[in-house]
């Protein structure tokens, strides 16, 4: 964290590194040598609180984290893990905003796990679900943009190894988060692929954000010329389906929304009415094993998730 | 026989995993603009559609009659109008087998762009009409046009990470001699044939879908 401070001499450098770096025990005897020690060293503790922009622990009524010495292990385990607001004190949490090291974030404001957790949910339900989902332009952008904000931090020149070992961690949850955008990304383009036809036709433009709705408009016309060239300029014009004005039904590939998926109820039914004839009770957090059209709706408002 | 040629377009890609060849045959010949079979599908259908329209100008009081459902259809004319039926559907059926066929070979050639990029191996190359690799370009203008769209101020690249990350650093031994090149990151590396470094994931995928090194599993 000590970017601003940190940039004496390479002895000192080197010293903090060997304090800081040696395991659980050097990690103990830092966190007991208190607040005075964390201005010239950075410990995994310090390290987290900027992992912190990723995961978004929720950083009020913070108990004062020296105290609570564990191993170094356990700090990077609990990443994820409720526990990990105890590493941060209130002080802690002032000096870092004094210090700026967290450029333009806003350490009260930490909503990014619900985020990052959002658009895991998404990702499932885009892949398991025969359908196109609507395109979430609000969290999409808002995952863009702290995609952007994270990167501008790892901007920071790295000094020393210890800087580098917690900047590759750090780099690697960006990773992970930058992954499952581009998955679901592609996964929609996979999708719009194999469905053009049928969005072109049945124009579903709601689904679909503008760039994808740019590049299924030219998928469709590339295809259409590509037909073209490879087979209807050797026989005649009116057997083309392309020059109808409407493509017969037949043509097109409806995604098969009777396909089964997994399906987790986040809410409890006492009768939920898959069709007019079919109910069921429904229990909160069980899994079930359905067509997709019968939980549509559901997924819909929310009530649902595809697993 | 007639409608054999399409069911021959269809088992070729049922058995090739990936874009069947060209028929032996034919690929002698020098300039192939077209898969032969594709071409003589096509004169399949014209024929077939000719047959029809002959038919069709010959009687034209068959025409209206089909049309009108005439019930005093004679024997003969009922003939007449089975045979068209008949190869209407015939001709219908090679419509949709030859578009069934171009359309997988399409999807196929998706899935290439994804795994490849940009450069297309040569051996693949010789697979392809002419109208494939122009399809194919095209298709990669698209996904960098999406690309762009994306990532003004990000570097969001869909093309990359294809599989979920498992760690930053990658192991990767050069299979191709490459000369010294800059990478963002790691600085100057000397891509020698038969080496292997250590370097970031991302600045190295592009080489992987190259063919130029190889990751050390």
């Amino acid at each position: 964290m000590n970017y601003s401070e940190d940039g004496g001499s390479p002895l000192q450098n080197d010293y903090g590194h060997q304090s800081s770096n040696t395991g659980g025990k050097a990690a103990n005897k830092g966190g007991q040598n208190g607040n005075q020690k964390k201005n010239q060293f950075m410990t995994p503790a310090d390290y987290l609180s900027r992992e912190q922009d990723i995961y978004g622990g929720d950083l009020n009524g913070l108990e004062d984290m020296i105290d609570n010495s564990q191993d170094e292990e356990r700090q990077i385990d609990s990443l994820n893990a409720d526990h990990a607001s105890s590493f941060f004190s209130q002080s802690f949490k002032n000096q870092l905003n004094q210090n700026q090291i967290l450029t333009g974030f806003n350490m009260s404001d930490c909503t990014q796990n619900l985020q990052i957790k959002q658009l895991q949910q998404l990702l499932h339900n885009e892949k398991s679900s025969p359908e196109l989902l609507p395109y979430q332009t609000i969290l999409i952008d808002k995952v863009t943009k702290l995609i952007n904000n994270q990167e501008q931090q790892l901007q920071a020149p790295v000094r020393d190894t210890d800087d580098r070992f917690f900047f590759n961690i750090h780099k690697m949850e960006l990773e992970r988060v930058k992954y499952m955008l581009k998955s679901y990304l592609r996964t929609r383009i996979l999708k719009i692929e194999r469905q053009v036809v049928y969005i072109i036709e049945k124009d579903l433009a709601s689904l679909l954000s503008d760039p994808e709705m740019q590049y299924a408009w030219t998928l469709y016309e590339n295809k259409k010329n590509y037909f073209q060239v490879a087979m209807f300029n050797k026989i005649p014009t009116t057997l083309n389906p392309f020059e109808k004005d409407q493509l017969e039904e037949r043509m097109i590939t409806v995604p098969n929304s009777s396909e089964f998926v997994f399906a987790r109820f986040l809410k409890s039914h006492d009768v939920f009415h898959f069709t007019k004839d079919i109910e069921a009770k429904i229990d909160k957090d069980n899994i079930y094993f359905l067509p997709y059209s019968w939980i549509k709706e559901s997924l819909q408002v929310g009530e649902a998730e595809l697993v | 026989m007639e409608a054999q040629n399409a069911i021959k377009l269809i088992k070729e890609l049922k058995t090739n995993k990936f874009l069947p060849k060209f028929n032996v045959f034919t690929s002698v010949f020098e300039l192939i603009s077209q898969d032969p079979l594709v071409l003589e599908v096509c004169t399949e259908i014209t024929n077939q559609m000719d047959r029809i329209n002959q038919v069709l100008s010959q009687q034209q009081h068959l025409y209206l009659q089909i049309a009108y459902r005439d019930p005093e259809f004679d024997r003969e004319q009922q003939q007449e109008t089975t045979k068209l039926i008949v190869e209407n559907q015939n001709m219908q059926r090679n419509i949709r087998c030859l578009l069934a066929y171009l359309n997988t070979r399409a999807d196929r050639l998706h899935r290439l762009a994804w795994e490849s990029g940009k450069a297309m191996p040569e051996h693949i190359k010789d697979k392809l009409t002419p109208a494939e690799i122009t399809y194919y370009q095209k298709y990669l203008e698209n996904i960098d046009q999406y690309n762009k769209s994306l990532s003004l101020d990000n570097n969001i690249d869909l093309t990359v990470d294809l599989t979920p990350p498992k760690e930053l650093f990658i192991e990767v031994r050069i299979k191709k001699d490459y000369g010294t090149i800059m990478l963002p990151e790691s600085g100057q590396v000397n891509l020698q044939r038969n080496t292997t470094h250590l370097l970031r994931r991302s600045e190295v995928d592009h080489l992987i879908k190259q063919g130029i090194v190889a990751e050390v599993v």
